[in-house]
């Protein structure tokens, strides 16, 4: 505690230096929280669902871009091991705000509540038979309701930005995310498949048929069965378990991955080596201060934790405030939602304690040369003479 | 007076390359406890390398330096700066005073190094600046504070651990003769009030005789005052 001042007016000596240099590091780890927000939604994204007892029927070709008849619907109930078939396709729509828009899955709600159980029993039964007998009802996810005020019974109006056209609706039931099941459903919506069905120009199209089969024993047969089945037709098929359906509905998700955590890297590195070079500067001007302090009595060690500890201070405050920024700046609605196209990016509480530790990292790193270099200095040759 | 330094046949040489400098030959010299030693000579005498090996910043190359049964020639670097923080203070020429501390923060550098809580080192700080009559100007910086009052914040700095022995390298080079005497008044003090030893590199001969007793180092030797041609080694004629 006793060398805080001391610290604190060394870093103050030369402000601009330092405020810059704070301000690097903040905005590094700023990024690096931003960048580790966007990697852990893409991770949830691929680790959601582990039931092995569904699959995802999409085309073979171009997956869920091209979407697939709806007839197809009737015709995958038939095969053995099936137990239940669901439709879902998707659409951007927007609430009033042109700016922030939200993924809307197009589900039928008897069907896709007997498909994914985990996701539809976290909505009140009571809401969910809404759902079920409303045509134009629709759950809307708790962070989507928060930002517009709306309560279950409210008659809403959305705009379908796919098709252009206004969709009439009325609230069935709110969604909320729960602690075991965080899969983003809270910044989406659900629309009665049929519903919009009906206000569309060209319909009996699916994006994807998930299908519910009756035990995993069924899995390896089914595909094998359905896949053979759509080979000869017009529209091939391709058959995967709902994880591998996932990783192929994020086929571009280890490479994005892959690079955040490269840029992420960089950014780091970057900034090490820039504080390196701040700590190293300020320590060859203050070489003479430094010989003082050897002469009256200071170990090489007392002023390599000196060093390091400017360093690690600087770089902690800086690291606090930029991942706090991040955290505040990603967990205001607004932004959250204008975000959540398809992801939720808020940013974790860890993030900050993650960030906090890196800038620690970082500072011991940054003032590790510095700081060697500063405790080995030649008092005699820089002092010269006493 | 009991001997305090015993500086025992202390030579230091130089090496550039393949070339050796002899700077020290075969010094010796004993200082006792409470003596106020004036160290006079031409630039490159070695008064200040001498200086330096006194106060164990510097090592010999052959010899021995042994300060109260201590051969601190012995020591390895840490042990000398544990050794240096407890028994020397240092006045330099240039002041040396960090920019961005207060002169109370300044004086309280060293104690920061011991073991000791803010009230008693903020009582030592104050008391070390009351002596040096800068009680008053704890707060100020040292680019508030004259040439002379920063010297003696450095005077205050350099007995605020109560070390034995205090070295001090021309330490009126840069002050007026007010200040000047100031300084030489609290070494006066320093000596005779606080049993403070003080060694003194100077090359000013009036600074040197308020000292009890002048060396004086020509090529690296000690030698005897009475051979000395005080004109012509310290080049005073036209002072």
């Amino acid at each position: 505690m006793k060398w805080i001042i001391f610290i604190v007016k060394n870093l103050l000596r030369n402000k601009k230096r330092t405020f810059l240099t704070m301000s690097a590091i903040a905005l590094a780890l700023f990024i690096f929280a931003m960048l580790q927000s966007i990697l852990s939604a893409l991770e949830i994204q691929v680790s959601q669902g582990t039931g092995e007892t569904r699959l995802g029927v999409i085309e073979k070709f171009s997956g869920p871009r091209r979407q697939l008849p709806e007839s197809y619907w009737r015709q995958l109930q038939k095969f053995n091991g099936v137990r239940s078939v669901t439709p879902m396709s998707f659409t951007v729509v927007s609430a009033g705000r042109s700016d922030v828009y939200y993924v809307a899955l197009l589900v039928d709600p008897p069907t896709y509540h007997e498909v994914f159980e985990s996701t539809a029993l976290v909505i009140p039964n009571k809401e969910y038979n809404d759902f079920i007998n409303r045509r134009n009802g629709v759950i809307v996810g708790d962070k989507v309701i928060q930002q517009y005020g709306w309560k279950v019974g409210d008659e809403i109006k959305l705009r379908d930005l796919q098709n252009n056209i206004d969709l009439p609706l009325v609230i069935s039931g709110i969604y909320k995310e729960t602690e075991n099941n965080t899969d983003q459903m809270d910044t989406r919506l659900l629309i009665n498949f049929n519903y919009y069905e009906s206000l569309i120009d060209n319909p009996g199209r699916v994006s994807i048929f998930w299908l519910r089969l009756d035990r995993p024993a069924s899995t390896l047969p089914v595909i094998k069965e359905v896949t053979s089945y759509y080979s000869t037709g017009p529209m091939e098929v391709s058959v995967e378990t709902e994880s591998s359906m996932l990783a192929r509905l994020t086929s571009y998700t280890a490479t994005v991955q892959l690079i955040i955590r490269i840029i992420s890297t960089v950014v780091l590195f970057t900034i090490l080596l820039v504080t390196v070079n701040t700590i190293a500067l300020s320590m060859r001007e203050r070489r003479k201060e430094i010989a003082v302090m050897r002469a009256i009595g200071y170990k090489p060690s007392n002023i390599l934790w000196i060093v390091i500890g400017e360093a690690v201070f600087i770089s902690m405050i800086a690291g606090l405030f930029g991942t706090s920024i991040a955290y505040a700046l990603f967990n205001l609605r607004d932004l959250t939602l204008s975000l959540g196209l398809t992801f939720d990016f808020n940013v974790r509480p860890q993030l900050i304690a993650i960030g906090l530790v890196l800038s620690i990292i970082i500072g011991i790193m940054s003032g590790l040369i510095p700081a060697y270099n500063a405790s080995k200095v030649n008092v005699i040759k820089v002092l010269h003479s006493l | 007076m009991p001997d305090l330094l015993d500086i025992i046949h202390v030579s230091k040489i130089y090496l550039n390359g393949e070339v050796a400098t002899p700077v020290l030959d075969d010094i010796n010299l004993i200082v006792e406890a409470g003596e106020f030693i004036a160290l006079m000579g031409p630039s490159g005498s070695g008064k200040s390398t001498l200086l330096n090996i006194i106060s164990g910043l510097d090592f010999p190359t052959s010899g021995s330096v042994i300060v109260k049964d201590q051969t601190i020639t012995d020591f390895d670097e840490s042990k000398l700066s544990n050794w240096r923080l407890e028994n020397i203070g240092f006045i330099f020429q240039q002041y040396h005073l960090m920019p961005v501390l207060t002169a109370f923060e300044n004086v309280e550098l060293p104690l920061l190094l011991f073991d000791i809580n803010r009230t008693k080192r903020k009582k030592l700080a104050k008391a070390a600046l009351t002596i040096v009559g800068l009680e008053n100007r704890m707060s100020y910086y040292p680019r508030q504070l004259s040439g002379g009052q920063q010297q003696r914040v450095c005077i205050a700095r350099a007995i605020v651990t109560d070390p034995m022995i205090i070295i001090a390298d021309e330490p009126t080079g840069n002050l007026d003769y007010n200040s000047t005497d100031e300084v030489l008044e609290l070494f006066d003090t320093l000596n005779k009030d606080l049993d403070k030893t003080i060694i003194m590199v100077t090359h000013d001969p009036h600074v040197a005789q308020r000292a009890s007793k002048i060396h004086f180092l020509q090529k690296g030797i000690l030698v005897e005052k009475d051979d000395i041609n005080w004109n012509e080694e310290l080049d005073i004629g036209d002072s």
